[in-house]
């Protein structure tokens, strides 16, 4: 009798487990040159319009300075509220819901509405800024393409923080900073399996951003000291006025955006304009340097000779201008104005000191770039980040010590003053519940180390006896044991152990001798391998099958470090719950 | 992006694994056209932008005031 073919045409199989990890090695360079090429587009748009919107050089008492704001305003609400909804925002805490909440989707509509609306807004004058709306323009890109592949759920849900360094190493020109932001802001895990994949997706879109604008560091920065050890004490006051400045202008977005929200839905269609005209209002009246992107400002603030008085005005300013924008629901990112803020605040603090102890002073642009350091540290809840955005955005490695003291006490006295970071805040507005970075950074994982100081601390301990041991000692340990089932762990001389209960103990032996070794009469079924330094709910799994772990020495095989029960366990999770 | 390809599913009648491979090779040949035609039309934005900023009066070595302030043209 034959047998009936095989049916390929619907195979029932499962895809080789090799075949995702392959693609994570090869798309994200297709994903980082694709969303390179896009965000060049995108810059290179910002600056069309500005120039064609506003002309070359922006000038206080001028009527386009009202009137363009305003306009690109309304053009921005019509689009966002009738063609690319999804396109509101800074893209950072889209980016972060499409991983956690949609499976990694973000459309190409989306991507294509805030590519569109942030051009216009920024080219047209409003005080946001690019690199976060490049972020999710990478993370759609790579959500597009792992789509395309079929990917598990899962994998699929990680390629867009690959797509999102991509956009920001593209944006920012420093792809170290991009790799380093997302891992601490966007999947908040360093032990995540698609570093890798990041820095391959980071690295293609930096040098795609490279091979088009060249190989310069984001700021002109002449060259930079620290001149005398007592100028960390100007850098702490940096840190320290950084600090608060980071609150102050966090509570007054987390403050207006929800209530701007509140109003009536017809009114999304007019905040933008109104917001575009209070900004041009600002430059109109003078301090047209708050409109726009900023970075022409930070240059020449960097380059010094702005006075304190101005700068302080400009960072004051460009906190009231960035919130009206962001909070009125023009898309644009926070990036920009947070160094633009920094940038300023440094400066007047070092054009200061400059005054009244010239001959502890530094050149300017080291406060300029230790101050961007500063808000990144505090506003965006990154400290690790704002160190290396400072190195690699300037390209010295002169200013480390100065930058950690001040970004370190920024980002206490923000911590403090505010434990919720503002970005968390906001998915907490729109009703989302996104895990917090912060936490998941700062979470203690307990080890199966913890339940074995547990169980050493506890006066019953569960008998290990050798595997020689007679059977007779093996039932009357049974009878000894603390556990409920009379459990003991039989250990043999290779290392390995078993786990028996009495009852169990009892039905194996009952046909043998007394003096029968207890280890042959024992199944060829082992203990799972656990050492302590394994996470703790790595042993939870197993408590099906055995009632109690030995747990091993890495450096010697036969020997034991102890047993841990169920109970223990979840006595070590309760007490970390309760501390 | 129509990924889903004829010649796959002729390619890969003889083993499943087979076609799989086969429509991961076209996804992928079809993703470098779409990076290779993507390439060409930033190129061409990017020379039009030059040419906009030459007829500014602004350096046309790509020396940007507003998102791109300190980059250069490589070279």
């Amino acid at each position: 009798m034959s047998t009936p073919a095989p049916d390929l045409t619907k195979p029932k199989f499962n895809q080789p487990l090799s075949r995702e990890k392959r693609l994570f090695l090869i798309l994200p360079i297709f994903i980082g040159v694709i969303t390179g090429l896009l965000v060049v587009c995108f810059r290179i748009s910002i600056e069309w319009l500005r120039f064609a919107l506003l002309g070359t050089e922006l000038h206080p008492h001028t009527w386009p300075l009202l009137i363009v704001p305003t306009a690109v305003g309304l053009v921005v609400a019509l689009l966002v509220e009738f063609a690319f909804p999804a396109a509101r925002g800074s893209g950072l805490n889209q980016t972060k819901a499409a991983m956690y909440i949609h499976d990694g989707y973000i459309s190409m509509r989306t991507m294509f509405g805030k590519l569109i609306c942030t051009a216009l807004a920024l080219g047209g004058g409003y005080s946001q800024g690019p690199e976060d709306p490049s972020l999710q323009i990478g993370a759609a890109i790579a959500s597009t393409v792992s789509r395309r592949f079929r990917l598990s759920a899962e994998n699929l849900r990680l390629f867009a923080p690959v797509g999102a360094a991509a956009g920001l190493a593209a944006a920012f020109n420093a792809p170290i900073t991009a790799l380093l932001f997302v891992i601490e802001e966007v999947v908040g895990n360093w032990n995540a399996s698609v570093l890798g994949s990041i820095v391959l997706a980071a690295i293609s879109g930096d040098a795609v951003s490279r091979w088009y604008f060249g190989d310069a560091p984001l700021f002109k920065v002449p060259t930079l000291e620290l001149r005398d050890p007592r100028e960390f004490v100007a850098y702490a006051l940096l840190g320290i006025i950084g600090g608060l400045a980071a609150w102050l202008f966090a509570s007054v977005l987390r403050q207006l955006r929800p209530r701007l929200a509140a109003l009536p839905h017809w009114t999304r269609i007019i905040q933008p304009p109104l917001a575009g005209l209070c900004i041009g209002l600002i430059g109109f009246l003078g301090f047209p340097q708050v409109m726009g992107v900023g970075y022409e400002t930070i240059n020449q603030a960097i380059g010094g000779g702005l006075p304190w008085k101005l700068l302080l005005a400009l960072a004051a300013l460009k906190m009231l201008a960035t919130t009206l924008g962001f909070s009125s629901g023009t898309p644009g990112g926070m990036f920009a104005p947070t160094l633009f803020i920094g940038a300023m605040l440094g400066t007047a603090i070092g054009t200061l000191q400059a005054i009244w102890l010239p001959h502890l002073t530094g050149p300017i642009g080291s406060y300029a770039l230790a101050g961007m350091g500063v808000l990144f540290a505090a506003f965006l809840r990154a400290p690790l980040t704002s160190v290396f955005m400072v190195l690699e955005v300037s390209g010295n490695y002169s200013l480390v010590a100065p930058v950690i003291l001040a970004n370190t006490i920024a980002y206490l006295i923000a911590r403090k003053l505010d434990p919720v970071p503002i970005f968390e805040a906001f998915t907490r507005q729109e009703g989302l519940h996104l895990p917090s970075m912060e936490e998941i950074r700062e979470e203690e994982r307990m080890h199966i180390e913890d339940a074995l100081d547990e169980s050493q601390a506890s006066s019953s301990v569960i008998s290990i006896l050798p595997a020689s041991a007679p059977l007779r000692e093996a039932i009357a340990a049974t009878a000894d044991s603390p556990h409920e089932e009379g459990v003991i762990v039989v250990h043999f001389a290779d290392g390995n152990g078993y786990a028996i209960g009495g009852e169990e103990l009892q039905r194996l032996g009952a046909s043998s001798d007394p003096e029968t070794a207890v280890g042959s009469l024992l199944p060829a079924e082992r203990l799972p391998l656990l050492y302590p330094d394994m996470p703790l709910d790595a042993a939870l799994q197993y408590f099906g099958r055995w009632p109690a772990m030995l747990i091993r020495n890495r450096a010697r095989s036969t020997a034991i470090e102890g047993v841990i029960t169920e109970a223990e366990v979840l006595a070590c999770f309760r007490a970390q719950v309760h501390h | 992006m129509g990924l889903e390809c004829r010649i796959a599913a002729v390619l890969g009648e003889s083993h499943p694994r087979r076609r799989l491979a086969i429509r991961d090779a076209v996804a992928l040949g079809v993703l470098g056209a779409i990076m290779l035609v993507l390439f060409a039309i930033t190129g061409l934005y990017y020379s039009a932008y030059s040419r906009y900023r030459s007829k500014l009066g602004l350096p046309v070595d790509n020396t940007p005031v507003i998102t791109l302030p300190a980059v250069r043209r490589h070279g």
